[in-house]
């Protein structure tokens, strides 16, 4: 007779959630420090995970967790920076922008920040999810709750209005 | 430029990979103090105060007290300690759902309102240390949702005297005395920072005065600073009461007029009196009402022996509905010399007539805080009830139900900004379509008496005449689902509306349901959860096929349901389906009657019920059924003897498998530490065997529970 203690039992939410905040914390807090800046990243990541807990049963599984926490983490900095926004106005005082945050490494390639701040909102979501969260087509999906097919051709758009920013001649 | 800036973008990570930090696991457990959908009203009951951590946001208290270890534990609230007052440390009534702390402005005290209607947990937090967290977290760090512009604007002036990194760490209420216990860093507090927390505390109901303790220490207050007691009471000894302070102890830190009701953002509602304090020799003081453009309302006096009445007619000049305008008091001396002046933003309101009036509604009073928009079927234009969940935290509603609700509606399907819809609700909502036109928005919502009254914009009205009619019957079928409501009038930019063909004047369910073709479903919503055992109602008369598809295809359940003629089909789905929760197809197809020939499919959330009653004599967790593959060695049949198992006992035999022999297979197991096997005796009462280990060293009880509670271990004989 075997005797099976709690520990054999299904894992409880607690351990289910800590497996994935272990997985994925530093990856969320990376996405928001690369748009809300370290300082505020941390609140950030941890109020998608307060999402993720309190949504438990209908976080997927993986490997779709991630983008599915991509897309809280979108919803979760758009609502801080209107709130950082409603300051600025209020206080009238000058604050950092969320791009200026971070220092970012070396001198070259402004250009491409630059122009990558003149595109939509919409292209430059898709443009820093393939380049700084090296996510696939499939999880930029996921993630922006589009088609992987969808993603794909925003993705190849985005690109082409990036090289076009940058070399004027050849914009279409 | 001849590469691809794609690839210098790339290089430009600003947080490359190797930067991240580890994952604080310590923020994790504290994440988890709240609770997952699934475990509903568990955590919550047991640790209000940990709530308040979730509650605030996160952002509230993460960003202000980061680091935290605790807040306020279970033991250590108000509602666990007997001699607690029944009326301070109760969550507030759902139709007052605001709490008041006091901040200073240009160093006087100022009481600043915190509404709760935000705080998207229910039930609410107690509401002392909910208070108390409020206030160490000083001014504007409430971001549960974004204050009103003209609040943001007036706090933006507020300051705290209390020491950075104070926490609570303790709040007691007895009798008219709260005993609160503070950190250290409040050692060294200010006259003006315990006058924040005296007042604070001595504005809940009931509550006089207050003792200070830091680090459990309880302090005297002398001179209006705390210090070590320096004598000891032989009178009462341990008696926390003497140390009590009141308002009375610090009406020298009292501005010479401090406006206490309404507070800073609060609400005024027409006939209430505006509540002052005096200080500095004031004699009285003049009231001035102003609109936020500079229209003047209201002008009066008030002396600390009579108050001034709002009256009536000045909120009724606003249209009825609320408006935000600019109190301002300024207090004179005998002389009639200015000595000083308070301003604040306040909330106007009609007053209440009567008991059934309310002007706001309540949020949704169950944990699974959800709204039913009713969308319509792009297919076959019937209407579709769909549910949002605002269990998601990082919603940021207007603190109304009903506005809110209209708000949501108006956005259409398959728009909900709190956080992605889970894919097959998503996928279904893209099936639906909504009959409002596109940039309708809401211009202002009122509720009396159970009528609520919407205006809408111009908008509502243009576009295909031949949908109009779907339009009214969206609206009021979502706002006649809202409890509180039982008829809608619509209002288009102020003038009253109808369907084609009505008469202008309220509409209730009953009038627009002949608008659009019938619902198939009426209940659960799509995208609603369904606890199971529970019901699903059809919406048409006839007969209906049901059936509950799971997400691999398996029929989970089908019946076939007959509407009478005065009511709809229904059916109940057995308590057994799932053991977790997962979205299922609902699937219905109209056989006949008024229902034939409908096909609809929706998803929805099946989850088990609450588990079964478990004895809280033990606390070692929710029973389990007991695995059939554990049962080797046991009894084929369940015999449930316990004469034979009492004589077993006595011959010294403890081994489960031996046990089992006597007793059979167990029906459940539990525990948590031990390993609990627990039978179900014919006479209603249930027998658990503790094993700390295995083998026959590790049975350490054998407790009969009666079904009147009273527990026995057979162990001892």
């Amino acid at each position: 007779m075997t005797v099976v203690g709690a520990a054999d039992r299904p894992a409880s939410p607690e351990a289910r959630f800590n497996a994935l905040f272990a997985r994925h914390y530093p990856a969320i807090f990376g996405y928001a420090a690369r748009r809300v800046g370290r300082d505020d990243a941390g609140d950030a990541a941890a109020e998608v995970f307060t999402v993720a807990w309190r949504r438990l049963g209908r976080v997927p599984a993986e490997p779709e967790t991630l983008p599915w926490l991509y897309g809280v983490a979108r919803k979760v900095v758009a609502n801080q920076e209107r709130t950082a926004r409603r300051r600025l106005r209020l206080e009238a005082k000058a604050a950092v922008a969320p791009s200026e945050a971070l220092a970012p490494p070396g001198t070259a390639g402004l250009e491409v920040e630059a122009a990558l701040l003149r595109l939509g909102t919409a292209d430059r979501e898709v443009l820093r999810l393939a380049a700084w969260e090296e996510l696939q087509p499939a999880e930029i999906a996921a993630a922006l709750g589009c088609s992987a097919n969808a993603a794909a051709v925003r993705l190849h758009r985005a690109r082409q209005r990036l090289a076009g920013e940058l070399n004027p001649e050849s914009r279409p | 430029m001849n590469h691809d800036p794609f690839d210098t973008l790339r290089s430009r990570n600003p947080a490359p990979r190797e930067s991240l930090p580890e994952a604080p696991m310590a923020l994790a457990t504290r994440i988890t103090a709240g609770h997952p959908t699934l475990r509903r009203g568990l955590a919550i009951a047991t640790a209000a105060a940990a709530v308040v951590l979730v509650a605030g946001g996160g952002w509230l208290i993460w960003s202000r007290t980061g680091g935290r270890p605790t807040v306020v534990g279970p033991t250590t609230t108000t509602t666990t300690v007997p001699e607690t007052t029944t009326t301070a440390p109760a969550t507030p009534a759902d139709d007052a759902p605001t709490v008041v702390v006091y901040f200073l402005k240009d160093g006087a005290l100022i009481p600043v309102a915190r509404n709760l209607n935000v705080l998207n947990v229910r039930p609410l937090p107690d509401l002392g240390p909910l208070t108390m967290e409020l206030l160490l977290s000083g001014p504007g760090a409430w971001d549960a949702a974004p204050l009103p512009d003209p609040v943001a604007a007036a706090e933006a002036e507020l300051t705290t005297a209390i020491p950075e990194g104070t926490k609570l760490l303790g709040l007691t209420i007895s009798g008219s005395v709260a005993q609160v216990d503070l950190s250290t860093e409040f050692a060294a507090a200010s006259p003006e920072a315990l006058a924040q927390v005296l007042f604070t505390l001595t504005r809940l109901s009931g509550v006089e005065g207050v003792t200070f303790s830091i680090d459990g220490r309880l302090q005297e207050v002398a001179a209006a600073r705390l210090m070590e007691p320096h004598l000891v009471l032989a009178a009462a000894p341990g008696d926390p009461i003497v140390f009590a302070v009141d308002r009375a102890d610090f009406a020298d830190y009292l501005p010479p007029v401090m406006i206490e009701h309404p507070a800073l953002g609060g609400t005024l509602r027409a006939g209430e009196a505006v509540t002052l304090l005096f200080g500095g020799g004031a004699a009285d003081a003049i009231l001035t009402l102003t609109a936020f453009d500079g229209t003047l309302l209201w002008n009066a006096l008030a002396t600390p022996d009579e108050p001034a009445y709002l009256p009536t007619e000045v909120v009724a000049s606003l249209g009825g509905a609320g408006a935000w305008a600019t109190l301002l008091a300024e207090a004179r001396g005998a002389d009639g010399a200015v000595l000083g002046t308070s301003q604040i933003p306040v909330w106007l309101e009609p007053g209440r007539q009567g008991e059934a009036t309310t002007t706001t509604l309540a949020a949704p009073a169950d944990d699974a805080p959800t709204v039913v928009l009713y969308f319509l079927d792009a297919a076959t234009g019937a209407a579709v009830p769909v549910a949002r969940d605002f269990s998601v935290l990082n919603v940021r509603p207007l603190p109304d139900l009903g506005p809110l609700t209209v708000e949501l509606l108006l956005s259409g399907p398959g728009a909900w900004d709190a956080a992605p819809l889970d894919p097959p609700v998503a996928a279904a909502e893209a099936r639906l379509t909504t009959a409002i036109p596109e940039g309708t928005t809401l211009l202002s919502f009122s509720l009396v008496e159970g009528t609520a009254t919407v205006d809408l914009s111009a908008e509502f009205l243009s576009g295909d005449p031949a949908t109009r009619n779907a339009r009214f019957a969206q609206l009021v079928f979502t706002l006649t689902r809202l409890e509180g409501v039982q008829e809608v009038r619509v209002l288009v930019a102020g003038s009253p509306a109808s369907p084609l063909d009505g008469e202008p004047g309220p509409l209730t369910w009953q009038d627009v349901d002949g608008l659009v073709p019938p619902t198939v479903i009426a209940y659960p919503p799509l995208g609603g959860t369904l606890q199971l055992p529970g019901i699903i109602v059809g919406g048409g008369f006839g007969r209906l096929a049901l059936t509950l598809v799971d997400d691999d295809g398996t029929t989970l359940w089908s019946a076939t349901v007959v509407g009478g003629t005065d009511c709809c089909a229904a059916a109940e789905v057995p308590g057994d389906l799932v053991d977790y929760g997962r979205w299922v197809a609902l699937q219905a197809t109209g056989l006949e009657g008024g229902a034939a020939g409908a096909a609809f499919e929706m998803p929805i959330w099946l989850e088990p019920g609450p588990p079964p009653e478990t004895t809280t004599t033990f606390g070692l967790g929710d029973l389990q059924p007991f695995p059939p593959d554990m049962s080797a060695g046991c009894a084929p049949e369940t015999i449930r003897d316990l004469a034979a198992f009492e004589a077993a006992l006595a011959e010294g035999r403890r081994d489960l498998a031996d046990l089992c022999a006597v007793l059979g297979v167990p029906d459940w197991i539990t525990g948590s530490g031990l390993w609990i096997p627990a039978y179900d005796l014919a006479d209603g009462s249930r027998l658990y065997l503790g094993y700390e280990g295995s083998g026959a060293d590790g049975l350490i009880y054998a407790n009969l529970v009666s079904p009147d509670g009273t527990v026995r271990d057979l162990l001892q004989g």
